[in-house]
């Protein structure tokens, strides 16, 4: 690829604008597993990397197809792409500072110096504007300082490469500064996730006005790979080939050595990763040339569990398979490049397929979304749910719930996803409960992109959703809805046990990976080494005089252990009544109400 | 002389429809292939027992033309006026085979009155004609005051399983709470408003539940100096006897009204459509003449 940083760049045109984007993208797409690890909480959660990727992916996508020659159009479809695929909170202030990126640039053929300047401080405003409580030490920080340092400098610099030089030097010192201005990443000793993705778009951007460029396909082959019907032709790289290379540490700067291979093998294949500690990085690369990748890592150290598949082969069987559980390559190994920071030992591999279920059954269900049949709603008020597990989706619908969106903690769902369903409803009048504090911001934009009369309950688990469907009225307007309902949320303690999916420190708790943790309407007040002593010590600290308990058991949990824990609960505890349901929700072996 | 005559729903005891010569005309249920009088044929206990046991849900049906004939000839002997008061119309054909035996009988001047209610609701309309009738008011009073009187009823009564309302078609389908897998508690309202039984509250956990149907029940007394109260229930559990200690200890706690407190189990017809394990109160804001 032709790099030329010697030429002046003082505008960027459509063209350019297109190759910022995608370049941008797959440079999020690289960076997102580190990304994700920067979650503050130990929490199985709707990490910030995946859900930012998510959304800009659907936001880049949009561009595909676009032969505009004017930066305005394509900023244009950027936005309203963005908006549709926002999910998570991250996902929806990434979309807020796209939004605010492209009114700046309305009008504009080109980007010029200036306009950069203005339409990242715009982006930051708009940003800003959107939430409804700005925090500082948050990608609104780090926004808003790279555009102030953008206005400053923008009749000093050169040209764009340069002020995007300054902006990026700006974002990663505001990045820094982000612990200082919120105790929870000092106490886990991260810098802000949604910074870190803000930055990393920057970075790209920059990357790919530099014509660092790689190709198109490269973002967007993944949309293509899930397709179910997907052709071996498709594959541009057969070999799927990894391995492990131990490094002698003491010779060798394994953080230099891990950038220096990632950049070596862009001419090699794609779909690269390439992670390491201490003394082991493991290479995983899409590629034509197994062989010469092996030869190349023998010039790097010692190589070991080599692995090589012929995707194109795995691919026929699988389009034989037909309508089998799909095993889909792109997507295993892109949810294996989760844990970056860790070991490539087995330890990843079930947290790995666990992902790899995630993401398919959120695909399944889209297929579904995209059905375009009507939704009949034999109410006045169709009303829309997220849950995972079959268990928790049965007693939604059995309270009322019209359409259960799959999606939760690790998984969140877009507002194009809301927006499909709220659409096919033969209803006007809507309400959604996102279960998730991470889904609710993505739901509330649905108000703005329909016409229907929509009100967001605010629900932050399942307990609260089947509290606050117990009063549903039919007669009531969403928004009267709203209030009585938001009101009878109060009245549940949502539990939940889940395991430490890192080492953290978090409200003065030393938790261990794999640690049982237990949460309180979000707040994690205890961790153990087993689910039953992690229950009591949250139950002693929270029980006060509920009445009665309701135990969801999740995905890998039997009966007769959710009975015993409530057998527990009964010899320990002063409870009136103790209900047990097959939850079968992932990730949290209980979710318990007490109310 | 003025006879007073009411269906085997109102649910009064035995000895009170003896002291005031109430006549009861029953309905029937269905068990299979057999037919029973309501509160004639069959014990509840008995009936709770074979409702269990039987493969499908009893059906009931309403006295037909040629009961109420009977009953109504019979009284001519002896009376020459007939007030009939009967379960709601919203929920049952009796008011409508009433009217229609009444129509064939030129020389008995029978006036059908639909309380709008049923179980103690419909008793307490009963008992108040009968004490107007002791008293020597005239048809006509006692008609205007029990029109007047039964806009002041409602019941609240919860029920364990909504399978029964809903199959037997006593409740409208888009009202009714679904709900199989996961246990709620419904609270039904029966009010004289329509005489129709609409669903009032979703509950979880019956001691919820109680509180909630107390607090509708004293909600609904207010306003009114002197108060009737009357529990009724199909089968008993520990349920039913956490209300009524509950809302004893709440009324004793209370000096708003002045209140009287029946309790009475009701019949197999009601509890065909209410399963066995139905439970609530009944609540008259008015007096009974005593």
């Amino acid at each position: 690829m032709p790099i030329n940083n010697k030429e002046k760049i003082t505008a960027v045109d459509a063209e350019q604008f297109k190759d910022m984007m995608f370049t941008s993208l797959y440079w999020l797409k690289e960076q997102k597993s580190f990304i994700d690890s920067l979650n503050v909480f130990p929490v199985p959660d709707g990490d910030t990397g995946t859900n930012m990727y998510l959304t800009f992916k659907e936001a880049v996508s949009s561009l595909e197809d676009k032969s505009s020659r004017s930066v305005s159009e394509l900023a244009a479809a950027l936005s309203k792409g963005a908006l549709m695929g926002a999910r998570g909170n991250s996902g929806v202030i990434l979309s807020q500072l796209i939004r605010g990126f492209a009114q700046a640039l309305k009008n504009k053929k080109q980007m010029k110096v200036k306009d950069l300047a203005n339409a990242l401080t715009k982006a930051s405003e708009v940003a800003y504007h959107g939430v409804l409580k700005p925090v500082e030490g948050t990608i609104l920080t780090v926004s808003r300082e790279a555009a102030e340092k953008a206005q400053a400098e923008m009749d000093s610099a050169a040209d764009i490469i340069e002020l995007f030089e300054i902006t990026i030097k700006a974002a990663e010192e505001s990045l820094e500064r982000t612990p200082e201005l919120l105790a929870a990443l000092k106490e886990a000793e991260v810098v802000d996730a949604g910074g870190q993705g803000y930055l990393t778009i920057l970075e790209g951007m920059l990357k790919g006005l530099k014509g660092e460029k790689i190709e198109y396909q490269a973002a967007t082959a993944e949309t293509k790979t899930r397709k179910k019907s997907e052709l071996a032709e498709d594959i541009k790289f057969t070999y799927c080939t990894q391995m492990l290379i131990e490094i002698d540490s003491r010779k060798t700067n394994i953080d230099r050595m891990i950038d220096r291979i990632r950049k070596d093998m862009q001419s090699y294949g794609d779909s690269i990763m390439v992670v390491g500690s201490d003394d082991v990085i493991k290479i995983h690369v899409h590629t034509n040339h197994p062989g010469v990748l092996l030869e190349y890592g023998l010039k790097k150290g010692k190589v070991f569990d080599i692995k090589i598949d012929n995707m194109r082969k795995q691919n026929q069987e699988k389009v034989q398979r037909e309508n089998d559980a799909d095993f889909d390559h792109s997507q295993f190994h892109q949810a294996k490049n989760k844990a970056p920071a860790v070991k490539p030992e087995e330890g990843n591999q079930s947290a790995a397929v666990e992902e790899k279920d995630e993401v398919k059954a959120a695909e399944v269900d889209k297929k579904e979304v995209k059905e375009d049949s009507e939704i009949v709603v034999e109410k006045n008020i169709g009303i829309i749910s997220v849950a995972n597990g079959e268990g928790v989706v049965n007693i939604l619908k059995e309270l009322g719930v019209d359409y259960v969106i799959k999606g939760g903690q690790s998984m969140n769902p877009s507002t194009n996803d809301f927006l499909e369903v709220v659409e096919r409803m033969n209803t006007d009048q809507i309400i959604i409960l996102p279960n998730n504090k991470n889904i609710i911001s993505a739901a509330k934009q649905v108000s703005e992109l329909s016409e229907k009369e929509i009100a967001i309950i605010e629900t932050r688990s399942i307990p609260q959703a089947v509290t606050a469907l117990m009063i549903f009225d039919d007669q009531a307007s969403p928004a009267d809805l709203k209030e009585s309902m938001e009101a009878e949320i109060k009245y549940v303690k949502t539990l939940e046990i889940t395991q430490a999916v890192k080492d953290s420190k978090v409200n003065g708790l030393e938790i261990k990976k794999d640690n049982y943790i237990g949460l309180k309407d979000g707040d994690i007040l205890v961790s153990a080494d087993t689910e039953r002593e992690t229950v009591i010590n949250l139950l002693n600290k929270v029980a006060e005089d509920e009445e009665l308990v309701t135990i969801y058991y999740g995905e890998g949990i039997t009966e007769a252990e959710a009975e015993e824990i409530k057998a527990i609960m009964e010899e320990n505890f002063d409870f009136d009544e103790i209900e047990i349901y097959p939850g079968g929700q992932p990730l949290y072996p209980f979710i318990i109400s007490l109310e | 002389m003025i006879a007073l005559v009411t269906d085997s729903t109102c649910d009064l005891p035995a000895e009170i429809l003896a002291k005031y010569q109430i006549e009861i005309v029953p309905l029937t249920v269905h068990f299979e292939e057999d037919t029973y009088y309501d509160k004639v044929d069959l014990d509840s206990e008995e009936f709770y027992k074979m409702m269990e046991s039987a493969a499908d849900l009893p059906t009931t049906s309403q006295p037909s033309v040629g009961l109420f004939m009977d009953k109504y000839q019979k009284l001519a002997e002896e009376y020459d006026q007939v007030i009939s008061i009967h379960l709601s119309s919203a929920l049952s054909g009796t008011c409508e085979s009433a009217r229609l035996a009444a129509a064939q009988l030129d020389d008995l001047n029978v006036e059908i009155i639909d309380s709008k209610s049923t179980s103690t609701g419909l008793g307490f309309m009963v008992l108040l004609a009968a004490k107007m009738i002791k008293e020597g008011k005239n048809l006509e009073e006692i008609k205007d005051k029990i029109l007047k009187e039964r806009e002041k009823i409602t019941i609240y009564f919860t029920v364990n399983e909504l399978s029964y309302l809903e199959k037997g078609g006593r409740i409208g389908k888009a009202q009714a709470f679904l709900g199989s897998i996961f246990n709620f508690n419904p609270i039904l309202e029966l009010s004289a408003a329509t005489g129709e039984i609409t669903p009032k509250e979703k509950i979880r956990g019956y001691k919820k539940t109680n509180q909630k149907m107390i607090d509708l029940a004293l909600n609904a007394a207010e306003g009114s100096e002197k108060v009737n109260f009357a529990y009724i229930y199909g089968k008993d559990s520990d349920n039913y006897q956490q209300l009524k200690e509950l809302f004893e200890a709440d009324l004793k706690a209370q000096d708003n009204f002045e209140y009287q407190l029946l309790e009475n189990k009701i019949g197999t017809v009601l509890s065909s459509h209410t399963g066995p394990l139905v439970y609530g109160i009944v609540i008259y804001r008015g007096e009974l003449l005593s």
